[in-house]
C-alpha cells in the first residue's frame, strides 16, 4: 500500500491538473461560474429553512435554526457528493485505465479533491453566515476546532469512494441505489431535523451513524457558542470510523485493482 | 537496462454474450439455474513465453484479433495475465489508441499537460518540451480552443506529438505509423524512427509487414493468441505471408472463443505480476 500511495504522490501533477479541470469545467458557460459553490449552501438553507422552518425548527428562532441547518448541510453534501460521483470514479476514467498502469487509488481522489475543494468554500461560508446569524463571533473564533474533522472527513469521503467506486464497477446499480439510501439517510441523519424532534428510536440509532458522527463534530464548534468543544468520545469515534473505512478501502483497491479492468 | 520477460502468459477474457446482466438472470443464478447469458471464455493470450533485452526491435505480426495488441496492453501493464508471470523493467512508454483520453472540454494546451503529465512528466520537465510539443502538432492557434471542436486528424496529430515527446527505455507501438495527413505521416516517420533509434527496447504491432523487416531486428508471428513462431524478420515475415496463400488456415479470425462457462475464481490475475517501471 505504501508504494501505492507513493505512486499517486509521483503522478499528482496529473490527478491535481485533472482536478483543476473539473472545476473550471463544472461552471462552464455559467455567468457567476464558482459563486454557485458559495450560492449553493446559502440558497439549499434558504428553501429548506421557508419549506420546513416552521414545522422543523421547533421552537428556535428563525436564525438559529437557520445556522444548524447551514452547518449541517456543507457536511453532508460532502458526503453525499463524494459517494454519489465517486460512483463513477472508473469508469468515467476508463480511457486513462486502458491506456496507463496508474493507482486506481487516483481515480477516487480525483473526485474527492473536486468535492473536498467545494465543501471547503462551503464550509467558508457557513462559519461566516453563522457569525451574522448569531451576531456573534464565537463561530469564526472556533473554526479551528473544525480543521482536524476537515482532514478526517476528507480521508473518509475517499475511502468512501474508493469503496463505491469498485462496488459500481462489479455491480453498476450501486449508484442508484446509494442515490436512494442517502435520499433515505438525510431524513434519518440529523441534517435538517433537530435532533431532539427524533423520534427516540432514530435518536439512538444515529449514536452509530458515522454521518452524524462528522456532522456533530463540524456544527459543534460553530453554533454552540456555550460548549464549542466535541466530547473526546465523538472524536475517537470519528478516528476509529475513518482508520476502519480507510482501511476497508486499502484492502478493497488491493484487491481489486489487477481484476477490476476486466469489468469495465 | 530495459528488459522484457513473460514467463508462460495467458490472458482469459470472461464475457457475456450481452453486456447487461439483467435482474432475471441474478434471480436465476440464485435459483441454481442454468444462465442463458452465462460468460464466456475468450483466450486472448495463451502460453506466451517472450525473453527481450536491450536492443531488441521486435516486430509483432499476424490476422485481426490474434492477441497482438492485447499482448502489448499487457506489456503495458494495463492488462494483468491470468496466469504466468510478465516483469517488465524500464520506463515504458505506450502509444496505442492515442486519441483516446482526452479531456474534450480542455484546450489542447492543457490536454498536452494532462497526457504528458499521465506518462510521468513534471511541470518543469513538461516545460523545456511543451514548445517543441506545440510545433511539432502544427495545430497553432487551434492549441487555444477546446478539443471538442477538432477533427479527428486534428487529435491524432496532438496525440502523436505528445506521446513521442518522451524518452522511453521501452516503446510500445500499436498501429500508429499511419497517424495524420500525408505530409504528417512523413513527419511522423521520421520522429518515430529516431524514437526507435533512442528506445532500448522496443516491440512493434502492425500490418504493414514491410517496416517489420525494415525496422525490426526480430520478428513474432501470433495466431489465436498464441505465438507460433519467433524469429528474424525475414524469415518470419515470409512464413507469414505463405501462411496467407493457404486461406483455410489462416482466414480464421479471433483468439480462442470456447462456449464453456467460466467460473470467477479461474481468473484470478497471477499474483507474481512484478512491473518495476
Amino acid at each position: 500500500m505504501l508504494s501505492h500511495i507513493q505512486s499517486i504522490w509521483t503522478f499528482r501533477h496529473f490527478w491535481m491538473a485533472l482536478v483543476k479541470m473539473d472545476l473550471r469545467t463544472k461552471y462552464r458557460r455559467s455567468v457567476l461560474g464558482v459563486g454557485w459553490s458559495v450560492l449553493n449552501p446559502i440558497l439549499m438553507s434558504a428553501v429548506l429553512m421557508l419549506g420546513f422552518g416552521r414545522v422543523l425548527g421547533g421552537g428556535d428562532t428563525i436564525r438559529e435554526y437557520g445556522a444548524f441547518l447551514l452547518s449541517g448541510l456543507c457536511v453532508w453534501e460532502f458526503m453525499r457528493n463524494s459517494m454519489s460521483i465517486g460512483c463513477n470514479a472508473l469508469t468515467q476514467n476508463e480511457a486513462y485505465i486502458r491506456q496507463s498502469p496508474l493507482p486506481y487509488g487516483i481515480y477516487p481522489l480525483r473526485t474527492v479533491a473536486g468535492t473536498g475543494i467545494h465543501f471547503l468554500i462551503s464550509l467558508t461560508v457557513t462559519v461566516v453566515i453563522v457569525c451574522v446569524l448569531k451576531d456573534s463571533a464565537s463561530p469564526l473564533l472556533h473554526a479551528w476546532v473544525v480543521l482536524p474533522t476537515v482532514a478526517l472527513l476528507f480521508v473518509f469521503c475517499w475511502s468512501l469512494a474508493a469503496i463505491f467506486a469498485f462496488a459500481n464497477a462489479y455491480f453498476h446499480d450501486t449508484q442508484h441505489l446509494t442515490d436512494v439510501v442517502m435520499s433515505l439517510l438525510f431524513f434519518l441523519t440529523p441534517v435538517m431535523i433537530k435532533p431532539e424532534n427524533q423520534p427516540e428510536a432514530i435518536r439512538a440509532a444515529n449514536a452509530y451513524n458515522p454521518f452524524n458522527v462528522f456532522m456533530q463534530l463540524v456544527r459543534q464548534p460553530l453554533i454552540s457558542a456555550d460548549d464549542p468543544f466535541p466530547s473526546g468520545e465523538l472524536w475517537v469515534q470519528a478516528a476509529g470510523l475513518t482508520a476502519i473505512l480507510f482501511a476497508l478501502a486499502c484492502s478493497t483497491v488491493g484487491a481489486l485493482q489487477k481484476k477490476v479492468i476486466f469489468q469495465l | 537496462m530495459a528488459k522484457i520477460e513473460l514467463d508462460d502468459v495467458s490472458l482469459t477474457f470472461a464475457i457475456r454474450q450481452q453486456r447487461k446482466v439483467t435482474l432475471k438472470e441474478y434471480l436465476t443464478r440464485m435459483l441454481f439455474l442454468p444462465s442463458r447469458n452465462p460468460k464466456v471464455a475468450v483466450h486472448a493470450l495463451k502460453g506466451v513465453t517472450l525473453s527481450a533485452a536491450d536492443g531488441d526491435r521486435i516486430g509483432i505480426v499476424g490476422h485481426n484479433g490474434a492477441g497482438k495488441s492485447t499482448l502489448l496492453k499487457m506489456l503495458a501493464g494495463v492488462y494483468p495475465p491470468t496466469r504466468g508471470t510478465r516483469r517488465v523493467t524500464g520506463r515504458v512508454c505506450s502509444l496505442f489508441d492515442i486519441s483516446l483520453g482526452f479531456e474534450h472540454e480542455a484546450n489542447g494546451w492543457e490536454n498536452i499537460k494532462y497526457r504528458a503529465y499521465l506518462m510521468g512528466e513534471t511541470p518543469a520537465t513538461l516545460q523545456r518540451k511543451i514548445q517543441g510539443i506545440a510545433e511539432f502538432s502544427e495545430l497553432g492557434d487551434f492549441l487555444n480552443i477546446p478539443v471538442r471542436y477538432y477533427s479527428s486528424g486534428m487529435l491524432v496529430r496532438l496525440a502523436f506529438s505528445i506521446s513521442t515527446a518522451v524518452n522511453p527505455e521501452v516503446l510500445l507501438i500499436d498501429e500508429v505509423l499511419s497517424a495524420g495527413d500525408m505530409a504528417f505521416q512523413i513527419k511522423a516517420r521520421n520522429r518515430m524512427k529516431e524514437m526507435m533509434a533512442t528506445a532500448r527496447l522496443m516491440v512493434l504491432v502492425t500490418h504493414e509487414v514491410n517496416s517489420v523487416e525494415e525496422i525490426c531486428n526480430r520478428a513474432l508471428w501470433m495466431q489465436h493468441g498464441s505465438v507460433v513462431m519467433d524469429g528474424p524478420p525475414d524469415r518470419v515475415v515470409a512464413a507469414y505471408r505463405a501462411s496467407m496463400s493457404a486461406p483455410a488456415e489462416a482466414a480464421h479470425v479471433g483468439g480462442g472463443i470456447d462456449g464453456s462457462r467460466v467460473a470467477d475464481e479461474d481468473l484470478h490475475p497471477a499474483d507474481e505480476m512484478r512491473a518495476v517501471a
